[in-house]
C-alpha cells in the first residue's frame, strides 16, 4: 500500500480495512458513484458533498471516494506525498490549482477539504464564490468535485439552484472501527436546507433527522500508512491557516502587503526600508514580517518625499 | 350516468363522460359474469345472454378506438363474436372480457400504478425524478 509503510501506527488485533465486497466503503455508495461517473461523462457537473463534525472521518471518506474512482478509470490510487497530492486540495487556493493540474493530466476527481479555510473571514464568501464560479465557468471538465466541510448549509444558493449538488454523505457518530453515513439526494439536500432554516438556532442540527436518507452505510478507516500520510498534509494545511491567523492577530504585514497599503511596488519598499534601516518583526515561512509601527515609519517617509517634490 | 335533461352531463366534456360509461360498462358486466359465475357453481344452467349483451355495450364504447388503432382481424374476430355470431361459449367471453378490461387499463382508465416507480437509493435516479 505505497510509500511510509514502516511508519504506520499499529495495526489493532482484527482492524479491517476493505470490507468483503473489496471496498472501504459501503456497496451502495459505489453504486451512486459509478452514476456520477456516468454523469460527468455527459458532460455535466457533479459535486459530491461530505459533511460531519470535527473527528467524523471526512477526509478519510474523500480519500477512498477518489481511490474508488480513479480505480474505475485504471488510475492509481491518490497521491498523498506531503509534497505531491494534486487531486485532494486542501483549502480554496490549491483547490483551483489542482483542478487545472487535473484537468491537465486527465484526473478525473479532485477532492478539496476545507483544512480550517473556514476560520477565516469572510473565508465563505470566496469559497462560494470559487465554486459557483468554477461550475459555470468549467463543467466542460469532466471533473467529478467532492468537497469536504462541517456543515453543508454554508454553501451558496445557486449551487442547489442549478443542481450542481448530486449527493451528500453526513457523516456521524464514527466509532474506532467505522464511520458511519447518512447519503442524501438533491431532493434530500433541498429538504434539509429548509428545515436547517426553519429550526431554532440551537437545534439547527435536527435539520438532518428531519429528512430519510436515500440510503445508510459505513466506511472503514484507511490503511495505517495512507492514514499517517494523510495526517502529515492535513497537519500541515491546517498549522499553515493556523501561523496565517496568528500572522493576522499580531497585526503583521509583509513586503507585499505594504506596497499594496503605499500604493508603491515592492522594490520600492524594499528600498525604501533598508534605506530607513525598519527592522522586520518576525520570519515566518522565510517571509519577512513588520509590526504597524514600520507602515506609519513609511507613510512619513512618503510624505517627505511628496512634500520635497512639491517644493 | 348520461341525462341530457341534467346540466352537469351537458357541462362535462364527452371524454369524461365516455370514462365513465366505460367504468360503468366494465361494472355492469362483472355484476353479469359474476352472476353466471355465480349459477354454474350451484348447478344451475348458466346464461350467457346477459354478460354477452353487457360486454356489446362496453365493446360499443371502444369500438372506434378499437376499430382505428389496433389490426383488422382483432378487430373482426371481436366484433363477429359480439355482433355477428348467435352462440357465445363461456371461453370467447372471458377472452373479450380480459381484452377490454387492458384495454381501459392502457388507456389510464382504470390504471391505478401511474406512480412511476424508481429505486430510491439512487440519487441521479431520484434526482431525475423530481427534475432536479
Amino acid at each position: 500500500m505505497g510509500t511510509g509503510e514502516q511508519n504506520a501506527g499499529p495495526v489493532k488485533m482484527g482492524q479491517k480495512f476493505l470490507y468483503d465486497h473489496g471496498l472501504p466503503f459501503s456497496k451502495k455508495l459505489a453504486e451512486n458513484l459509478d452514476d456520477q461517473v456516468d454523469r460527468v461523462k455527459g458532460k455535466k457537473a457533479s459535486l459530491i458533498i461530505v459533511d460531519g463534525l470535527q473527528g467524523e472521518g471526512k477526509t478519510t471518506l474523500l480519500v477512498e471516494i477518489m481511490d474508488y474512482i480513479n480505480s474505475l478509470h485504471g488510475l492509481p490510487e491518490v497521491s498523498l506525498k506531503l509534497t505531491d497530492h494534486p487531486q485532494l486540495a486542501m483549502g480554496g487556493k490549491q483547490f483551483i490549482r489542482y483542478l487545472r493540474i487535473c484537468e491537465k493530466e486527465k484526473l478525473v476527481i479532485v477532492g478539496y477539504d476545507e483544512a480550517g479555510d473556514f476560520n477565516k473571514r469572510g473565508a465563505m464568501t470566496s469559497f462560494n464564490q470559487m465554486l459557483n464560479n468554477i461550475f459555470s465557468k468549467f463543467r466542460g471538465f469532466r471533473i467529478i468535485v467532492v468537497i469536504a466541510v462541517p456543515n453543508f448549509n454554508v454553501l451558496d444558493n445557486w449551487l442547489f439552484d442549478n443542481g450542481i449538488p448530486r449527493g451528500l454523505l453526513h457523516l456521524h457518530d464514527r466509532n474506532e472501527n467505522y464511520g458511519n453515513f447518512d447519503a442524501y439526494s438533491l431532493v434530500g439536500m433541498n429538504w434539509i436546507r429548509y428545515w436547517f432554516d426553519k429550526l431554532s438556532k440551537g437545534v439547527k442540527y435536527k435539520c438532518y433527522a428531519r429528512v430519510q436518507p436515500n440510503f445508510r452505510g459505513h466506511f472503514l478507516d484507511l490503511s495505517p500508512a495512507r492514514s499517517k500520510q494523510l495526517d502529515n498534509i492535513s497537519t500541515r494545511s491546517k498549522k499553515k491557516a493556523l501561523t496565517e491567523e496568528e500572522i493576522r492577530a499580531d497585526g503583521l504585514i509583509n513586503y507585499s502587503q505594504l506596497a499594496k497599503k503605499l500604493h508603491r511596488s515592492v522594490v520600492w519598499v524594499r528600498m525604501a526600508v533598508n534605506k530607513l534601516k525598519i527592522k522586520h518583526g518576525r520570519t515566518i515561512h522565510r517571509t519577512k514580517y513588520f509590526d504597524e509601527s514600520a507602515l506609519s515609519i513609511l507613510v512619513d517617509h512618503l510624505d517627505t518625499l511628496t512634500n520635497r517634490r512639491r517644493k | 350516468m348520461v341525462d341530457f335533461n341534467d346540466s352537469t352531463t351537458v357541462g362535462t366534456p364527452a371524454v369524461d363522460i365516455f370514462r365513465v360509461e366505460a367504468l360503468q360498462a366494465q361494472a355492469n358486466t362483472f355484476e353479469a359474469f359474476e352472476l353466471y359465475k355465480k349459477q354454474k357453481e350451484r348447478g344451475i344452467d348458466p346464461d350467457l345472454a346477459i354478460t354477452k349483451s353487457r360486454l356489446v355495450t362496453w365493446f360499443l364504447i371502444h369500438q372506434p378506438y378499437i376499430k382505428r388503432t389496433k389490426k383488422k382481424n382483432e378487430y373482426d374476430a371481436i366484433h363477429n363474436v359480439l355482433l355477428v355470431d348467435e352462440e357465445i361459449e363461456e371461453e370467447k367471453v372471458i377472452e373479450i372480457l380480459l381484452y377490454l378490461n387492458e384495454l381501459i387499463d392502457s388507456l389510464n382508465i382504470t390504471k391505478l400504478d401511474t406512480k412511476k416507480v424508481y429505486d430510491k437509493t439512487k440519487w441521479e435516479q431520484e434526482n431525475k425524478m423530481q427534475g432536479q
